[in-house]
């Protein structure tokens, strides 16, 4: 019966049903969208990390697996998985043009599972591709390193041990290789099959060996890792996900991860926050109607159960012209996107986020509005009498009617974070902010009425009419200053993170790292980087030690009679004993920010100070619990040496220069052994090899290693997730802005009997329109200038818990938001008084009615 | 100068009553990359010492990690403030590994020990392999290169400090080619048998 009486219902007024359902799908489609890209953006992440490490998981070991060893791992993968192996190990390789240490890297044929190898000939190389004919002749593909350092080009001949091979091309891109792998020697592609005739490998042989394996679709990872943990119990043998593969960006990866999940969260509570105040509306236009069927007879939870099923029929169809919108809008989006940014995404409606949409649309604005639908209990018959229309202010106060919005809500923001930490903070936020803005809008909407002075009566009358539809009023308020809030939390947020992205230009960046610098070769290598007109971008001393003591306290982990107890204790004991590389310098370098304490007083001076001072790097102080005011013993070859921590910094990621977690003040181990690291600055191809040919000749033992090419992709990696931040910034607000204009016009639409009743009783079109655009331009721009700046405060504290960056605080953004906010209400308040002069007055009341 | 006056009384105050010393100059091997301090085979092979009566005799741990032959000279001159009766010269490991030109490694190992042994300091010549994937040619010569020294400067040799430890997995750490605490146990053996007679 219920059901059908809800059906008749929504057929008579089909008007207002289009209506929600438009208004709602509008907010709808900007979630869908968001999601989306999130998902895009994410699964463009991830592909990167795969690339690197070439498979979904990997095994590896500096040692064969013992038969054993080879059945627990394989019985422990799900069924389907694909495997292939590789072998890295340093040789010499010799040729007839001379001989230098390489890397092989010898390869099977599912090499590589993700990513690809770029060869000079034009050629791609990846899992399925038929083009390796290191797998079908006698050859090799190697780094160009070698044909600018040894002169070896395609169809030369090298041989590795007692393995003669030919090579058949050079490797133009190689998406395995990060920045800290850049290594020592460059490498060699071989045949895996053809190692046993190289000699090579046998025992005393180091090289590392890597089980490399695909997951058959829908394996969750961790869980296949979690696995291969629990049967391979060596810690010696580690399980790499892409996620450790990806060192060199891990943390912005992940600062970029934690952005993108506060979007879905953004994404979600504006898509409440939009489907929640058309449901309210929805609501207060039927009290009327709900007050009728009381007097009939029927009972307040079969009301509601009428209205409730209405709403949920209405969500429900809403969600039908969203999957429209959204799949018309995301192509012709992602088209414009690729057109000026790195990315050619492909953004696609995944289940998940159709499932949300649905769950938002037909269950959770309902949910949202318990407080409100609670009122019909209420309800008396009177009603009918009256030609007010409901308010959300009357009726008795149930508090508990919020607790099942709060818990929905800290559930799917958890959910959509994939965070209990950024999930609960946001809550946390958004519970205050709420609370806030409550208290403000009282006050504000209170102070309206007090207004006194004013000339004309449409002024007058309408600071009046928000004082005295107080509940209404404070709705509109909260709804557009939480719009505010979660338009611009997006953009605060991003100027700071894209401060971890940015570089200092290709001057200082680094082409090549020289390392080993003895003392005395100084006067040499400076002499040669003179001639050669280079001036190098640092020089930075590595003094090698060992932290005894904390505060007394020993700081190494001895092994205790039955060995280690876990595979995580020894490898934190491993971690603190392998000792520290400590530097010196006056100051710090661009690429360094203290974050707390004091900087160094200066070089140290032994008649006042009994200590050196220290300056810790802040995640490792994190990692270590060492924090300001800790006294560090270190052994410095042989010397004690006393410090005291006085200052954490942070160091930029992104500038390439060489960094130490500890800084030792300046005149405490000049005198020490030390050896030097140095950078020079971007040099164009010739030059740069000429320099290190040069360099590699006069001084042997100093290494130098060319990182262009990984810098290069670093940087390219950045700019990405610079564009990432940018782009999920830029759709948020687009988002936030049809919410509020869905909002604004739901809340309009609810005025249209009142205006037309002022029509009726004289007023002229301009005195009408000024009547209602004065109320929301006064209602709209304090909302949004109490949630602009309620966003700063919240971006802040965000920034500060979850990205632990620098914050950088704009005005700009904040104040345009408020003022387009306002701008936006205007215009539909407008356009709404324009409707309604030109309406006839009957129409609109028979509409209403 | 006040901080190198600093550093040498920080450097010597704790060791100027131990009537001998000998110094062990090394890279990551003897440092003792990733074991304790106290578990490094200089450690070990000082226990041992006064275990067998020698008490007199303090070992230095003057490891550094990553280190290269080239970095001999410098860093004797700085131990040998202490003024050691000994040192132990462990360096070779990371030319090998890096692929540098033996020649230039076996020149810098010949000054350290023509540097030492001007300073009136016992040179004992801790040899090094270089491990089989660097090519049966690489590995001679480099093994060689420390018993052509041996003999033209008449030094104390070792011939392999890893002897027993390189390449069995039950001695080293994960990366293979550092020593955990047992393999640091075998390596003061091998060097305190190496130096009976000689100290």
């Amino acid at each position: 019966m219920l059901l059908r009486l809800a059906c008749r219902e929504l057929l008579r007024s089909w008007r207002f049903g289009l209506f929600f359902i438009f208004n709602l799908s509008l907010g709808l489609t900007g979630f869908v969208s968001l999601q989306a890209f999130n998902e895009a953006l994410e699964t463009e992440i991830q592909a990167n990390s795969k690339a690197i490490l070439s498979a979904d998981l990997a095994v590896a070991a500096r040692r064969e697996l013992s038969e054993d060893e080879t059945a627990k791992m394989r019985q422990a993968l799900p069924a389907g998985t694909k495997e292939g192996k590789i072998y890295e190990f340093f040789a010499m390789l010799s040729s007839s043009k001379g001989s230098r240490l390489v890397l092989v890297k010898a390869v099977d044929g599912s090499y590589p599972f993700y990513g690809e190898l770029e060869l000079e000939s034009g050629r791609h190389i990846t899992a399925t591709s038929d083009n390796k004919d290191i797998l079908k002749e006698q050859k090799a593909w190697i780094y160009p390193e070698l044909k600018s350092q040894l002169g070896l080009d395609a169809g030369d001949e090298i041989q590795l041990g007692q393995l003669k091979l030919q090579i058949s091309d050079l490797v133009k891109k190689d998406a395995t290789q990060t920045f800290r792998a850049a290594s020592l020697a460059p490498r060699v592609f071989i045949n895996r099959e053809l190692l046993s005739q190289s000699g090579l490998l046998q025992y005393g042989s180091t090289f590392s060996l890597a089980h490399l394996f695909l997951l058959p679709a829908g394996a969750v990872e961790s869980q296949a890792r979690d696995s291969l943990y629990n049967v391979l119990t060596d810690p010696q043998i580690n399980v790499e996900t892409p996620a450790t593969a990806g060192e060199d960006s891990g943390r912005q990866l992940g600062y970029l991860s934690d952005y993108l999940g506060l979007v879905a969260i953004v994404a979600l509570f504006m898509s409440a926050l939009g489907a929640a105040y058309i449901y309210r509306l929805f609501l207060s236009t039927r009290m009327k109607e709900i007050a009728i069927l009381r007097t009939l007879g029927l009972q307040s939870g079969q009301a509601v159960g009428v209205y409730i099923l209405q709403a949920s029929l209405l969500g429900f169809l809403a969600t039908v012209p969203t999957m429209l919108f959204s799949l018309l809008v995301l192509p012709l989006l992602s088209k414009l996107l690729g057109s000026f940014t790195p990315f050619d995404l492909q953004p696609t409606i995944t289940l998940e986020a159709f499932l949300i949409c649905l769950l938002m649309a037909v269950f959770g604005s309902f949910v949202v509005s318990i407080p409100f639908l609670t009122k019909i209990f209420d309800l008396r018959a009177a009603k009918l009498f009256s030609e007010e229309k409901f308010s959300a202010g009357e009726g008795q106060r149930r508090y508990w009617t919020f607790l099942p919005c709060l818990v929905l809500f800290y559930f799917l923001s958890v959910y959509q974070a994939h965070s209990w930490k950024i999930g609960s903070l946001f809550i946390g936020s958004m519970i205050l902010v709420v609370l806030a803005l409550l208290v403000i809008g009282y006050c504000t909407v209170k102070a309206a009425g007090l207004i006194k002075g004013l000339n004309r009566w449409f002024f007058k009358f309408s600071f009046l009419s928000l004082s005295r539809r107080a509940g209404a009023s404070l709705a509109v308020f909260v709804a557009l200053g939480m719009g505010a809030l979660l338009i611009n939390i997006l953009p605060q947020l991003k100027n700071s993170l894209q401060a971890e992205f940015q570089f200092e230009g290709k001057s200082k960046i680094p082409s090549l790292f020289m390392f080993d610098i003895q003392d005395e070769q100084w006067p040499g290598i400076d002499e040669v980087l003179k001639e050669k007109q280079v001036t190098p971008l640092a020089r930075s001393p590595l003094v090698r030690a060992r932290i005894l003591k904390v505060n007394g306290q020993d700081y190494e982990r001895k092994i205790e009679s039955e060995g280690f107890k876990t595979r995580e204790e020894e490898r934190e004991a491993r971690f603190r004993n392998r000792g520290m590389n400590l530097s010196y310098r006056e100051s710090m370098s661009d690429s360094e920010i203290m974050i707390k304490g004091r900087p160094f007083s200066g070089p140290f001076d032994p008649d006042k100070q009994a200590r050196a001072e220290l300056s810790v790097e802040t995640r490792f102080a994190d990692r270590m619990g060492f924090k300001i005011g800790d006294v560090l013993v270190f052994d410095v070859q042989g010397v004690e040496v006393e410090g005291e921590i006085i200052n954490l910094r942070k160091v930029k990621w992104t500038s390439f220069q060489p960094n130490f977690f500890i800084l030792v003040q300046d005149g405490v181990l000049n005198e020490a052994p030390k050896s030097w690291i140095s950078a020079i600055p971007f040099l164009p191809e010739q030059q740069r090899v000429d320099l290190q040919n040069t360099l590699a000749q006069k001084f042997s033992n100093v290494s130098i290693i060319d990182v262009v090419r990984t810098v290069d992709d670093v940087l390219k990696t950045a700019e990405k997730m610079s564009w990432s931040l940018e782009l999920m910034a830029g759709l948020a607000l687009i988002t936030g802005y049809i919410v509020l204009f869905s909002i604004v016009r739901s809340q309009i639409k609810l005025r249209r009997w009142e205006l037309n009743m002022l029509k009726i009783l004289g007023a002229s079109g301009g005195e009408v329109a000024s009547f209602i655009l004065t109320e929301f331009a006064f209602l709209a721009f304090i909302a949004s200038f109490f949630g602009a700046a309620l966003s700063v405060l919240v971006s802040f504290a965000l920034n500060t818990f979850i990205f632990e960056s620098e914050f950088r605080l704009s005005f700009v953004q904040p104040l345009v938001s408020v003022v387009i906010i306002t701008g936006l209400s205007l215009l539909i308040s407008f356009l709404a008084s324009v409707d309604i002069v030109r309406e006839s007055a009957l129409s609109i009341l028979r509409e209403e009615k | 100068m006040r901080p190198f006056l600093f550093l040498l009384i920080l450097a010597f105050s704790s060791l100027s009553f131990a009537q001998k010393k000998l110094v062990v100059l090394g890279d990551s091997l003897t440092e003792g990359y990733g074991v304790a301090k106290d578990a490094a085979f200089p450690a070990v092979l000082e226990k041992k010492l006064h275990e067998s009566g020698k008490k007199e005799w303090t070992v230095i741990n003057a490891g550094v990690s990553g280190s290269t032959t080239a970095s001999g000279v410098s860093r004797m001159k700085w131990v040998f403030k202490s003024k050691p009766e000994a040192v132990i010269l462990a360096l070779g490991a990371n030319d090998g590994l890096r692929g540098l030109k033996i020649a230039d490694s076996e020149k810098h190992l010949a000054q350290a020990i023509e540097y030492a042994q001007g300073q009136k300091v016992k040179v004992i010549l801790g040899g090094l392999y270089m491990p089989p994937n660097y090519g049966k040619a690489y590995t001679d010569q480099f093994k060689k290169m420390y018993e052509t020294l041996a003999k033209k400067y008449k030094v104390t040799f070792i011939p392999f400090i890893l002897d027993k430890v390189a390449g069995n997995p039950k001695y080293n750490l994960a990366d293979g080619i550092h020593p955990n605490e047992e393999g640091h146990k075998i390596i003061a053996d091998n060097v305190f048998t190496a130096l009976k007679g000689v100290l």
